[in-house]
């Protein structure tokens, strides 16, 4: 079955987190993602190469830049994710890269982007979180910002929405034949995902401040998770008043009788909260469940993400769907494929032999002797 | 998925080693889990969670299911995911959903005293039918909302009341295509906040020394971080090293400045405890242990003592560095040889052997420079008659310098012995633009005048190696270890030649052999963290892997034990 993104050229730049995600996202769609290794260690520890191969250069390595620079001529793509200006040191920068191949998407995978105050600075999700803004609005009344881990920053505004310019500039590039640059910034992608959260705090539903006390973030008793008898929890997310009705009748609550105030009265929450809490601890997950699933009180169980299979790619295509996710998925070693990309890319044997002998790449197979 | 199960199938038909170590210490962690997957089923989903004493049966039948619709890709029925996807269609067309919010403000203020919340059903139908029909451009309900703002904090009940009525979207949006973004607050934002940056950059520039920030010497730094990483993978902090320095390779390129200029390898690194510091004479003891074939590796701590006592011993640093050389070790071998060369320019030996290291290095640049400072050291006349030269390129400098070689093989009188060493020279020259069988030619002669050169041995058979004649190589590595059994570097190539005629088992007994020389006395593994052979490991590693024994691979790192390997290889 064909993939979306078959034939596309993939160069990833290996990475931690977010270069590797856009490039597995692209990978399981069908892109020939190809990871470029650092050639002196034969160790990566990166969890989302699914479906790429791995070469392994040596970019300290004169030889070993001319060697990217031939896959460069032959790719659709380059992921890179240096802070700024490292590329260009190692004459690999867009200017370079883009005279060579004037169809190549050049992405720039970075926490602060390539330019201000922060570019140049180390940093990770969390940083980049708090620097979009998000953070701010993130966490319970009277308690520190909290983060969903480093799901936000990282994956969300970073990876997926580099795989996305990248798909952009894909489309584009039919018209006009033409590569391009692509910024993706971590703090501009959350703060550009924020988008909602920020518009709805202008119209000053649903966001206020301080954090945590709005109907989204968990100042509301009816948007909220809670513990259950056995330790586990359920999530509920009773927004509108007919699914509320339904969310108080499941709990064995009466408005009348249980004399409950009105749904949005911001002041009773707290006792609400009590309240649900409460009763929430007076049944198992399973009780609850039984009580609501499938109604439309919108409470779910929390399940637990670990003891589940690999996640898929998402969103599912209907005619040219994602590689399926393997549920036995090996690490890649590092210049596993070194020999075969170089072949496909032109090069010959003793070429290759040749780099290997100047340790410009490495990689099975590829032994060297020392004179 | 486990990790355990992750790293049971691998891409390349092997597993990665590093995976495991990283597997073996995430499993201390989370046993119970671990115990859990590794006694479930290969077919895992719905009876993967058997085990779990807490789960109640309803539960499993919710996670079977879901787990039964995530594989079949098909349409899950327990958990309204339909209803979410439509969601998520409506949030997809994204911009058909963002504007409405004006709407509700437009729609609140001309309903202005009305209980939206209890509209009849004809309100309802008008008020739904006005959210499709009145599409403000942005800043117009933009304007609205923000006129709303002053009283934002109490917003009336009612309107969060509407807006939840209206919250299922998905199905009120549906049909309305997408019209105005609320692009341009974010871009306004964006402009004061980076002006706000620059006004607050003086605040934060003192702060800003965070580890990837400081470019010195990062070489060693990160040459450091990645061995330790390589090697002592054994608890979770190296682990979380290496996660959280995501720019480690990157800081690595911090003063690529000058590529073509070479290595930056910095000064030497020695060996923190050694024994031969208080020996009376390390230098004797060293050349003495060379001599009658002894451990490389000891004699490499004596001469480490020796020039510890005097920096500027010029001979001392080279046969260091030639020690380090034949043990395997280029790195110390280059930093030792180049302190040899800066404290004594004409040291030949000490230029050739460098020379032949930059060559093992990839840094074709520094050899042919090496090269000609050899030749002007020993032929002054030569370098003398061609005049000095611009730094040109590395092409450039290898046309020159191998011209210069040639005229030293030339203007020699007949009959005079030929210069080995030029021979040698040659050869590298050769060598490093892939013309083998011109370097092969030059090291045989060189062996003609000097058969006993166990280092022309292998660099002979290296070059027949490196040119895809390994049968060939084996043969003059024979030779070499002959002539010197002690010298790692051929036991080593052998052990390459013969993963390359797919000899694994011999390959692996000739690498446990080399690494069992680097043993010193005392030490329980191969000599210290310090100038471990990386080299003889990753090859040690890969060809395990290559044997598909991910097991053995695993043990295979820095300074492991290898009476662990005994039982199955010999060596």
């Amino acid at each position: 079955m064909s993939t979306p993104l078959a034939g596309i050229k993939v160069l990833e730049i290996a990475g931690l987190a977010p270069a590797p995600f856009a490039g597995m996202v692209l990978a399981d769609f069908g892109a020939d993602v190809i990871r470029i290794d650092r050639s002196t260690s034969s160790m990566n520890f990166d969890v989302l190469a699914r479906n790429k191969r791995s070469v392994a250069i040596n970019l300290k390595s004169p030889a070993g830049i001319e060697t990217l620079i031939r896959l460069v001529e032959k790719a659709d793509v380059i992921i890179e994710p240096f802070r700024p200006g490292v590329m260009e040191r190692l004459g690999l920068g867009p200017d370079v890269l883009l005279a060579k191949n004037p169809r190549l998407i050049y992405a720039r995978m970075t926490g602060f982007g390539q330019q201000g105050h922060y570019s140049k600075m180390a940093g990770h999700d969390l940083n980049y979180l708090a620097i979009s803004g998000v953070l701010n609005t993130l966490g319970r009344d009277g308690e520190r910002p909290a983060f969903p881990i480093n799901l936000l920053a990282d994956f969300a505004g970073g990876g997926f929405l580099c795989a996305f310019g990248v798909l952009l500039a894909l489309h584009e590039r039919t018209q006009s034949g033409k590569g391009q640059v692509i910024d993706a910034a971590m703090i501009h992608g959350v703060k550009y995902l924020g988008s909602f959260i920020y518009n709805m705090h202008k119209s000053g539903a649903f966001f206020r401040e301080p954090r945590g006390t709005g109907q989204l973030d968990g100042g509301a008793h009816y948007y909220d998770s809670y513990k259950t008898k056995d330790g586990k929890w359920m999530a509920v997310g009773a927004i509108e008043a007919e699914f509320y009705d339904l969310l108080i009748k499941g709990l064995g609550l009466d408005p009348v009788r249980d004399n409950l105030p009105r749904q949005t009265d911001a002041k009773e929450w707290p006792r609400m909260k009590e309240l649900f809490t409460k009763l929430f601890a007076e049944k198992t997950q399973e009780e609850w469940v039984a009580i609501f699933d499938l109604t439309d009180a919108c409470v779910t169980p929390v399940l637990d993400y670990y003891s589940m299979p690999p996640p898929a790619a998402a969103p599912s295509l209907s005619r040219t769907p994602a590689l399926p996710v393997k549920a036995e998925q090996g690490p890649l070693d590092v210049g596993c494929h070194t020999t075969e990309v170089l072949l496909e890319a032109g090069l010959s044997k003793a070429e290759i032999q040749e780099l290997v002998n100047k340790k410009a790449i490495a990689g099975s197979g590829l032994e060297k002797s020392s004179l | 998925m486990s990790f355990q199960s992750m790293v049971s199938g691998a891409e390349c038909g092997s597993s990665s080693n590093a995976m495991r170590q990283f597997t073996k210490h995430f499993n201390q962690d989370t046993t119970l889990k671990h115990e859990r997957f590794a006694n479930a089923p290969a077919t895992q989903g719905p009876s993967m969670r058997t085990a779990g004493p807490a789960m109640g049966v309803n539960d499993q039948q919710l996670l079977d299911e879901f787990f039964d619709q995530q594989q079949k890709g098909g349409e899950p029925a327990a958990f309204r995911f339909n209803d979410m996807r439509q969601e998520l269609g409506a949030i997809h067309r994204g911009p058909g959903f963002a504007p409405p919010g004006g709407d509700w403000g437009q729609e609140f203020q001309a309903q202005q005293g009305a209980r939206i919340f209890e509209m009849n059903p004809e309100e309802q139908a008008a008020f739904e039918n006005a959210f499709q029909h009145h599409q403000a451009p942005p800043h117009e309900w933009q304007e609205e909302f923000m006129r709303h703002e002053h009283v934002a904090g109490e917003m009336p009940a009612e309107f969060e009341a509407a807006f939840q009525k209206n919250f299922d979207w998905a199905n009120e949006f549906a049909l309305v295509e997408g019209k105005g973004k609320g692009k341009a607050v974010d871009a306004q934002h964006f402009a004061s906040w980076e002006a706000e940056f620059d006004a607050v950059q003086q605040a934060n520039a003192t702060t800003s020394t965070s580890k990837g920030v400081d470019f010195g010497d990062e070489k060693e730094q990160l040459e450091d971080l990645w061995s330790t990483l390589r090697d002592n993978l054994t608890d979770t902090e190296d682990l979380q090293n290496i996660l959280e320095d995501p720019t480690a390779w990157d800081s690595e390129f911090a003063d690529l400045g000058n590529i073509a200029a070479g290595p930056v390898l910095g000064p030497y690194t020695f060996e923190p405890n050694n024994p031969y510091m208080s020996h009376p004479n390390p230098l004797e003891e060293g050349v003495r242990l060379v001599r009658e074939g002894g451990s490389l590796s000891e004699a490499a701590l004596c001469f480490e003592a020796a020039v510890q006592r005097d920096d500027n011993n010029s001979q001392a640093w080279m046969m260091l560095g030639n020690t380090q050389a034949q043990n395997e070790k280029e790195e110390p071998a280059i930093r030792a040889l180049e302190r040899a060369v800066e404290v004594d320019a004409s040291n030949l030996e000490a230029l050739m052997a460098l020379a032949v290291s930059y060559t093992n290095e990839g840094y074709d640049h520094q050899t042919h420079l090496t090269l000609e400072k050899w030749l002007g050291a020993k032929y002054p006349e030569i370098i003398a008659a061609n005049g000095p030269q611009a730094p040109t390129t590395a092409w450039e400098t290898h046309e020159r310098v191998t011209d210069l070689f040639l005229q030293a093989v030339r203007q020699a009188p007949d009959g005079a012995a030929l210069d080995a060493d030029v021979q040698v020279g040659l050869g590298v020259l050769f060598y490093g633009v892939a013309e083998y069988d011109k370097a092969v030619d030059c090291f045989e002669a060189g062996l003609k005048a000097r058969p006993n050169d166990y280092l022309l041995w292998n660099r002979l058979g290296a070059t027949l190696a490196n040119s895809g004649r390994s049968e060939d190589a084996i043969e003059a590595y024979h030779k070499a270890l002959e002539i010197k059994p002690s010298f790692v570097r051929a036991r080593y190539n052998l052990g390459i030649s013969c993963i390359n005629i797919g000899c694994h088992r011999e390959a692996v007994e000739h690498l446990l052999g080399a690494l069992s020389m680097h043993q010193t006395e005392g030490q329980p593994g191969p000599d210290g963290a310090v100038n471990a052979s990386s080299n003889l490991w990753e090859t040690l590693r890969r060809t395990f892997m290559m044997m598909g024994r991910s097991d053995l691979a695993e043990k295979a790192v820095v300074g492991a034990d290898l009476n662990q390997f005994r039982g199955e290889f010999e060596f």
